[in-house]
């Protein structure tokens, strides 16, 4: 509960398929899925696990149902049967969350690929559930796109919300906590971002590489310079470099 | 800017008169009652009297003569058609030229005038529906008045639902055929020159991965709403309220009142007039 | 290839509410054979531009001359100059409609009129130049090929018109790490191997510096920058106020001369930037 989780993995490792299996989109061939304690392949089970696991897909286009913005939030609340009196705060309230309350009325296809990114947040958020999956929210979006995305990200995890973000850009993974990464269907790394960026030979297996500023750090340590274990910002690395200059 | 921006669907103009308020479910019967008003009326001054209180109805609505226009253009041809048709070959009347088939006689006329206009009028009528009423709103509006036919089984929600979703998409639609009409163009593509024959053949190329996206949107579409709890209509609460206002009661008085106004002109004294 | 751009201005629905000037008074010089990197936030003009440079658009204001023939001429077929300049557009997988790959790579030599008994060699040409295996493609269906190869069909499809200047735009949208780097090294081998005249349209800085030998930076449709990488780094406030940044490794460099490393400007490898970095540490320290 509130953790941050980041699914990294070269396309084919079955990230996406990882992603359908928590909120019973895909039933596991083997084993087990228990959201709550509700498990995945009981048919009966499936609206209330859809609840409590949102998810927030890769196309911001093929998931936006309304036509005009306010209407496609309210979508998940209808299916739910939620009162009219109550849908309407809860849009407003999320809308307000991710910023996007003054296009409350515009059509989707006017938007932005980050608009209506955030437009599907909202839309999962009104339903209150327990977890978000991000199946590649970003990946199809521009640079501004997706800072606006990770934006939103950051500010829901303060507030608690758990997200499991599956993608496989690397600048993602410094956001979460946790790192997972897949390659071909198995779990071949778990751990801190740190800990799991460290693992350059295994990274370079799954043909994935560490953000640029945590290679340099290594490279700088690998000849001795003292630097602390957890660099994931470039403003840490300067910083850090800078005092060591002082201090020398 | 570009085929999306031309295109504008039912041509609906945004606005904040009488007509755009009023219950968009008030507003479609009523049009159906004015439609069939005008299969019941049988003189010309009849007509003209319609008109008149249509020209009325635009005035109220704030909507621009120039629209109605616009939606009267693609039927023109027919409308004068029938007028040619019926002018030229009358089933009753005086003749008052003749010439090889075709004949032109008094009563002739009168009907020629006759068709064309209740054909001029009918289509006047729905486009101004469509002028102050949103596509979503018109969706809706036919969800909720013909929900009770789930009771035959008809599937009213999922259709109304499926209305919704091809508005929703028709500007996005439109965007990528655009897009995927540039990129066969750079191919060499010959869809803005040619002879007819080529330039279907060059249609292929922009019909078929237009297809295949459609179903490519619809399948992630599904999975999307699915993951949203969407299972049908059951159990479904709804986001915008429609509410009768006296605004609906007034206008369906006078409907009502015009109505009797209209067919009153029936008893003149002349044939069609 | 030569491409000279004089003051190219286009606006959009002239005349009419929605009017938008997409590009303001752009000039700038290609050379044949050159490598060149243009980049800019969404909105800043870039798909204009290139749609004005494939003969797609026309300019509302000024010219454009390939060779140093004028193709803003109302007179000029633009059906050739297409020919000329293929532009690979984003998502290029998207346009594939025929019932075979060599079909669909075919399309665009059949329309030019190249004569039947050639078409087969271009095909050909064009799927090895991407890196694919003619033989085991050729009758495939389009629709079962992977991502990535969808990618690659489609711009063989272009290629096989054999234009003499290439423009991707957005090759490596929705890539993974591996697919993109794939990509990047089968145009960086075209540049070098057929010599062509590549302009490379991205948002991301990286890819761009990489690769190009010039960068054109746009912004609100006018060309705010132009030089070589090492020259557009040394500008960081005027990228950033593109709304861009530099790639990560100049970007670190740059923010530690602003604090008082002394470093050079032309380091692209992160073991070279580790040895400087480590050398100033040890210089300031006496």
């Amino acid at each position: 509960m509130g953790d941050f989780l980041c699914v990294l993995g070269p396309n084919g490792s079955g990230k996406s398929t990882f992603g359908r299996l928590l909120n019973a989109l895909l039933i596991p061939t083997e084993g087990e899925v228990l959201v709550d304690g509700l498990d995945t392949r009981d048919s009966r089970n499936t609206w209330a696990i859809r609840q409590r696991v949102g998810m927030v897909f890769q196309n911001p286009d093929n998931q936006i149902v309304g036509t005009q913005v306010e209407e496609d939030v309210a979508f998940g609340l209808e299916n739910l049967g939620i009162p009219r009196q109550e849908m309407r705060r809860r849009v407003e309230e999320n809308l307000t969350r991710v910023g996007m309350l003054s296009y409350r009325q515009h059509p989707p296809h006017l938007l932005s690929g980050g608009q209506k990114q955030r437009v599907a947040i909202a839309g999962v958020l009104a339903m209150q559930p327990q977890s978000i999956v991000l199946d590649e929210a970003t990946s199809l979006l521009d640079p501004k796109g997706r800072s606006e995305v990770r934006k939103i990200l950051v500010q829901l995890h303060h507030e608690g919300v758990t997200l499991i973000l599956i993608t496989h850009l690397m600048e993602e993974a410094l956001l979460a906590d946790k790192l997972v990464i897949l390659n071909e269907g198995r779990i071949v790394l778990f751990g801190s971002p740190e800990e799991v960026f460290g693992q350059s030979e295994m990274l370079r297996h799954c043909h994935l590489e560490a953000p640029t500023v945590v290679r340099l750090a290594q490279a700088l340590r690998d000849q001795s310079v003292a630097l602390p274990n957890r660099i994931l910002q470039v403003e840490e690395l300067v910083d850090e470099l800078c005092v060591l200059k002082r201090s020398i | 800017m570009q085929l999306a921006d031309v295109v504008t669907i039912g041509q609906y103009v945004p606005g904040d008169s009488v007509l755009h308020r009023m219950d968009p479910r008030v507003k479609l019967i009523l049009n159906t009652l004015l439609i069939v008003l005008l299969f019941f009326v049988q003189k010309v001054t009849g007509y003209l009297f319609f008109l008149a209180i249509l020209l009325a109805l635009v005035t109220t609505s704030h909507i621009s003569l120039r629209y109605l226009w616009r939606g009267l253009k693609p039927i023109l041809f027919l409308i004068a058609f029938t007028f040619i048709v019926q002018l030229l070959f009358p089933a009753e009347g005086q003749p008052l030229w003749q010439w090889w088939i075709f004949r032109i006689t008094d009563l002739g006329i009168w009907k020629a005038c006759f068709m064309s206009l209740r054909l001029a009028l009918l289509v006047f009528v729905t486009t101004l529906l469509t002028l102050v009423t949103s596509p979503i709103d018109l969706t809706d509006a036919l969800d909720r008045l013909f929900s009770f036919l789930k009771v035959l089984r008809i599937p009213v929600h999922e259709i109304a639902m499926m209305m919704t979703i091809a508005l929703r998409f028709i500007p996005t639609l439109l965007e990528e055929t655009d897009k995927i009409i540039k990129a066969q163009i750079s191919r060499g593509a010959p869809l803005d020159r040619g002879n007819l024959f080529r330039r279907m053949r060059g249609f292929v190329s922009v019909l078929i991965p237009l297809f295949v996206s459609a179903f490519r949107r619809a399948d992630e579409l599904a999975q999307a709403m699915e993951a949203r709890c969407y299972r049908g209509g059951e159990g479904r609460t709804r986001l915008k309220e429609m509410r009768l206002s006296s605004e609906d009661l007034w206008a369906t008085a006078l409907a009502l009142l015009f109505c009797a106004g209209t067919l009153a002109f029936n008893w003149m004294p002349y044939r069609w007039l | 290839m030569r491409i000279e751009a004089k003051h190219l201005t286009y606006i959009y629905g002239s005349g009419l509410p929605w009017e938008k000037r997409a590009l303001s008074d752009v000039s700038f010089s290609i050379e044949s054979g050159e490598f060149i990197g243009l980049i800019g936030e969404t909105g800043s003009g870039k798909s204009t531009l290139v749609q004005i440079l494939n003969g797609l658009l026309r300019p509302t204001e000024g010219t454009i001359l390939l060779d140093g023939s004028d193709i803003s001429n109302r007179k000029v077929d633009l059906h050739r100059i297409r020919a000329q300049v293929g532009l690979v557009f984003q998502f290029p997988e998207q346009q594939l409609f025929a019932e075979t790959v060599g079909e669909d790579v075919a399309f665009g030599p059949k329309n030019l009129g190249v004569p039947k008994e050639e078409i087969g060699k271009r095909v050909d040409e064009a799927l090895l130049k991407v890196g694919l295996r003619p033989q085991s493609l050729r009758d495939r269906s389009p629709f079962t090929l992977s991502g990535g190869e969808k990618r690659l069909v489609s711009i063989a499809g272009v290629l096989a018109m054999r234009p003499k200047v290439l423009i991707l735009d957005e090759v490596t949208a929705g890539l993974d790490p591996k697919g993109k780097k794939e990509i990047l090294a089968r145009i960086q081998l075209l540049h070098r191997v057929e010599k062509a005249t590549i302009i490379l349209v991205s948002h991301d800085m990286d890819e761009i510096a990489l690769l190009s030998q010039r960068i054109l930076i746009l912004k609100e449709g006018k060309l705010i920058l132009e030089g070589s990488p090492v020259e557009i780094f040394a500008q960081a406030q005027d990228v950033r106020s593109a709304g861009l940044d530099l790639p990560t490794l100049p970007r670190i460099l740059f923010d530690l001369r602003c604090r008082g490393f002394q470093l050079p400007t032309a380091i692209f490898e992160i073991a070279e930037a580790a040895r400087w970095i480590r050398k100033e540490l040890f210089r300031a320290a006496g």
